[in-house]
């Protein structure tokens, strides 16, 4: 008996009451809003570059140039030119473009300008001004006259002013997948 | 005594609901009676509020109308390598304005909510690859421009920027950003591949973020500027104070 007067009396009024309610809440949340959006994307395409080097000797002169062999990325090249120790005072250096720059802090060799794909450097030469040691026979010469030049390249990035740049000092942070 | 209490509640509830209800419907009734009669007609036009998002000038998404893409939005980003023929350079700043103009009819407060994110293609799906760092998206924003950011509201793929002045119809907001790029430190992510056994093993260097796709969305939402306070808390769900002059703050 007391459940039927719960479900006939006591909650259908409740529900009109509730129902009274909501129809007054209604009128009060209608707002002016509206929306609009957009979305877009770009595919980031990275690779890895290439460089091969050409140090021809043409009369106790190495002609140095470097070529970007990549077909698809622009990079940032530069040498260290190794000598041996008893000419190292001998060799002088010269660059006709002006293009390298050598840094004194690290002894590298800097070419100025980004390589586009396939470009070359202008040459670098590292020419001995002592036609042979004193004292030394011309078999010991040829062993000791080496030099030898370590070429390096990097990829172009780009600063605050979207003006080019070799991030030398970068360090990759390498995540390895063994199979 | 106690039964009788125990009917009289009910009916009066009961009682009190139909009262409302129909004192409800009796001032609907009041309403169509003062604006229409047989011999007048009236026609009641109701002001519009309208919001479009802009890129660099130009429209990308006008709100109601027919969506620019099947993504219900507009396009962005579709001239955003041009400058570079097409390839997008670690550390260059490409020319990305986002702003917004009021294409409605009333003075409106406006937001923006933008998400970065890489993604991949899955199937016909795109779909974000959370192994990869939104923070190397590097949406930069214009300073003294009117918009803040929300910061309690922002995290490294999500930023909520709000327009503190009123935005009056017909008005265009300065920009929210000038530039978008790929932070440089994204060419120092580097997976290596290592195969074959020990004394011949093969390893292949890649960078991690070659081939994936940066993505950009940008929301905005419009707000009547009448009862600002209670209309952007419905609406926004925030609170925000509004001063003298119309501006709001966070």
């Amino acid at each position: 008996m007391k459940k039927s007067w719960i479900t006939k009396t006591f909650v259908p009024a409740l529900a009109v009451l509730v129902l009274t309610a909501g129809t007054s809440a209604g009128k009060a949340m209608a707002y002016f809003t509206t929306c609009a959006s957009g979305a877009g994307r770009v595919q980031v395409d990275l690779a890895f570059g290439n460089t091969s080097t050409d140090d021809k000797v043409e009369s106790r002169i190495k002609h140095i140039s470097i070529q970007n062999s990549s077909p698809t990325e622009d990079c940032y090249v530069r040498v260290k030119v190794l000598v041996a120790d008893a000419y190292q005072d001998s060799v002088k250096y010269s660059s006709a473009s002006g293009k390298w720059t050598r840094n004194e802090a690290d002894g590298y060799w800097y070419y100025d300008t980004p390589l586009k794909p396939e470009e070359k450097t202008d040459e670098l030469l590292a020419g001995l001004e002592l036609t042979k040691l004193p004292g030394i026979t011309d078999e010991e010469d040829r062993e000791i006259f080496n030099i030898i030049v370590v070429p390096e390249y990097t990829a172009v990035v780009y600063d605050d002013e979207n003006r080019p740049y070799g991030d030398w000092d970068a360090e990759a942070v390498q995540e390895g997948v063994v199979e | 005594m106690m039964r009788k209490n125990k009917i009289l509640t009910p009916v009066l509830l009961l009682g009190l609901s139909v009262t409302l209800l129909l004192l409800s419907a009796v001032g609907s009734t009041k309403a169509a009676l003062t604006y229409y009669s047989e011999n007048y007609g009236m026609e009641v036009r109701v002001a519009g509020i309208g919001v479009t998002l802009l890129e660099n000038g130009e429209a990308v998404d006008t709100g109601n109308a027919e969506p620019a893409s099947s993504e219900g939005g507009g396009q962005l980003l579709e001239h955003l390598t041009e400058a570079t023929n097409g390839k997008l350079l670690p550390g260059y700043s490409y020319q990305e304005e986002l702003s917004v103009h009021n294409s409605g009819e009333i003075d409106s407060y406006v937001r923006v909510t933008l998400y970065k994110s890489w993604q991949e293609e899955s199937g016909e799906d795109w779909v974000k690859d959370t192994r990869l760092s939104p923070e190397l998206i590097d949406l930069r924003l214009s300073e003294g421009s009117g918009w803040v950011v929300d910061e309690s509201a922002s995290t490294p793929e999500r930023m909520v920027l709000y327009y503190t002045r009123i935005l009056p119809a017909g008005a265009q907001t300065p920009a929210l950003s000038d530039s978008l790029r790929i932070r440089p430190e994204i060419l120092r992510e580097v997976e290596q591949d290592i195969t074959g056994g020990p004394g011949s093993e093969t390893i292949k260097a890649s960078y991690r973020y070659d081939d994936c796709w940066l993505s950009l969305e940008a929301e905005v939402d419009a707000v009547q500027t009448h009862n600002a306070q209670e209309a952007i808390r419905s609406a926004w769900g925030v609170d925000v104070t509004v001063l003298d002059d119309g501006s709001i703050g966070l």
